[in-house]
């Protein structure tokens, strides 16, 4: 028996001319149409579950600056926008991180690297750190993630970087290194500026949250 | 092949100024390295996870193999037992059940006396924690990430799934009665439900850190917490007030049992730099919080526990062999 493949817009206008969907609309059907398909393409995959822990400590400062003058370690910002899966803006959100110091070591008695975020009017949030070190028990440098919104299902996740060693510069390729990866989605690209003695390293993540 | 040792070492616990007897209780010559270790509460009867994927069950003090499984393949989960490092592995207390959760979320409980299985089921993730009550009825299993399932081993019927407001537990006890189930989550809060409805009986919010590990006194009064504050917290089973809060030491602690007296806790500790530096099993007073023993031995610990008559088993491995010691 043969199968037939139907895309989205021609289920659209066999619904249409069949009666079994009815526009209350003035706009003319292909038109609507075709604002659907743009919003499809808008559309994301929410951002993969990675592992919470270790040391999720709750209540950290709402600050966006985690690297104090001076401190040792590759100077790193990380930006990006919360958005939900139909692609739209999710302000207010919030965002708790943590990661380890340059050399890997948590910060257990204090809340140094560790800090609350709100996700602004665009969704978009930033913080300046450093690049976490690796700390022993696990393969990658990561910084967590924990994101909640009203009306929307809890994230948590890691951030990886493409430039830690470990994926020896191919994270498609190498990304199984670290055992709780099971995509390389989570590793982003670093883009690094300046100049040999003063490197400093940008990485854009975004998060994409499912709607309750 | 069996060593039986008698020789008796006697360490000095500097940083705590006490006075710590280590035995070497017997050595288990062993075709792998052994990777992680459970004993029974009767201490007739332990477990141990291999390198080659086989857990083994050993009768004690032969130390004679009486039964060998292989789960699937798949690593151990991070189920602990008087250990800072992965084991995956239960043995109800009168030795009879095996639980081993895997690292892809596979659940199994073997019979040790037959080999037969009892219930085997697969969750989402790999298990980060479980619990037997201890007439082996019942077990919480979490996959990581996701609050616990309780099962009913006899209709093997799941019964209900606890509650978190983000995440899964670190660890679940039963209560020695069989009442309670306490879980310690990654949300920060310790929580206590009733074992036969699933409705939560209280909640405890005053950690900032997410809490690793819980045990209840045998009175079933008490309620014993730990984790990366670097203390221990006792509370109230029947309300979940804090009564009691135990000096700060230097590292993080991993995992923690009451002994089957009431009147210690043996502590494994991890340090906050990682578990390839080795740190300390400790032995308090339960009443005082004072340090009654404690042991750093040259290899890590790969689990252990209280046996009924008032010791404390430890296990360390190499290559060729398994090590018991006694500490009290």
């Amino acid at each position: 028996m043969n199968s037939l493949r139907l895309g989205r817009r021609e289920i659209l206008q066999k619904c249409l001319a069949l009666g079994s969907l009815t526009i209350l609309s003035a706009a003319f059907p292909s038109e609507l149409i075709a604002a659907w398909e743009e919003r499809e393409k808008l559309a994301r995959k929410p951002t993969p579950w990675n592992e919470l822990g270790p040391f999720y400590k709750k209540s950290a400062p709402h600050t966006a600056s985690l690297r104090a003058p001076g401190d040792p370690g590759i100077p790193l910002s990380v930006s990006g926008q919360v958005l939900d899966v139909r692609g739209d803006i999710v302000p207010e959100a919030k965002l708790e991180i943590w990661q380890t110091d340059h050399l890997g070591h948590y910060d257990l008695d204090g809340y140094r690297y560790r800090a609350t975020l709100i996700s602004d009017a665009g969704g978009k949030y930033s913080f300046d750190s450093v690049m976490p070190g690796h700390y022993p028990d696990r393969v990658c440098q990561h910084i967590h993630y924990l994101v909640t919104a009203p009306g929307h299902k809890t994230i948590t996740t890691q951030l990886y970087f493409a430039t830690d060693p470990v994926f020896e510069g191919d994270p498609g390729r190498n990304f199984s290194r670290e055992p709780l990866l099971a995509s390389a989605e989570l590793v982003r690209p670093v883009v690094l500026r300046g100049d040999p003695k003063n490197v400093f390293a940008d990485v854009n993540f975004e998060l994409v949250m499912e709607r309750l | 092949m069996i060593q039986v040792r008698s020789a008796v070492l006697l360490v000095i616990a500097g940083a705590s100024s006490c006075l710590a007897q280590v035995r070497s209780e017997m050595s288990i010559a062993t075709p792998a390295p052994v990777e992680a270790f459970v004993v029974a509460r009767d201490g007739k009867a332990a477990a141990g996870w291999g390198k080659d994927g086989k857990v083994r069950v050993w009768n004690l003090p032969a130390g004679q193999v009486i039964r060998s499984f292989e789960p699937n393949g798949e690593g151990a989960s991070q189920v602990c037992a008087l250990s800072n490092l992965p084991c995956g592995l239960l043995l109800s207390q009168d030795g009879r059940w095996l639980f081993f959760g895997d690292s892809k979320g596979g659940v199994h409980i073997w019979d040790s006396t037959t080999g037969d299985v009892r219930f085997e089921t697969s969750l989402a993730h790999y298990i980060s924690t479980a619990a037997l009550s201890r007439d082996g009825a019942t077990l919480a299993a979490a996959p990581t990430g996701e609050p616990a399932q309780v099962f009913d081993l006899r209709s093997k019927r799941r019964l209900f799934q606890l509650t978190s407001d983000f995440g899964g537990p670190m660890a679940v006890k039963f209560s020695p009665d069989g009442s309670l189930i306490a879980s310690a989550d990654t949300d920060t809060a310790i929580r206590v439900f009733d074992t036969h409805t699933g409705k939560l009986r209280w909640r405890f919010d005053e950690m900032t850190l997410e809490p690793f590990t819980i045990d209840f006194t045998p009175d079933n009064k008490f309620v014993l917490v730990g984790g990366p504050n670097k203390s221990l917290i006792l509370l109230d089973a029947s309300s979940g007030k804090a009564v009691l809060s135990y000096p700060k030491q230097k590292d993080v602690v991993r995992y923690l049992e009451v002994s089957p007296d009431g009147s210690a806790v043996a502590v494994a500790y991890v340090d906050e730099k990682g578990s390839n530096i080795l740190a300390p099993v400790m032995i308090f007073e339960l009443s005082s919080g004072n340090v009654r023993a404690q042991w750093t031995p040259e290899t890590p610990i790969i689990g252990g526990g209280w046996i009924s008559d008032g010791h404390l088993l430890l296990a360390t491995a190499t290559p060729e062999a398994l090590h018991i010691w006694s500490l009290r």
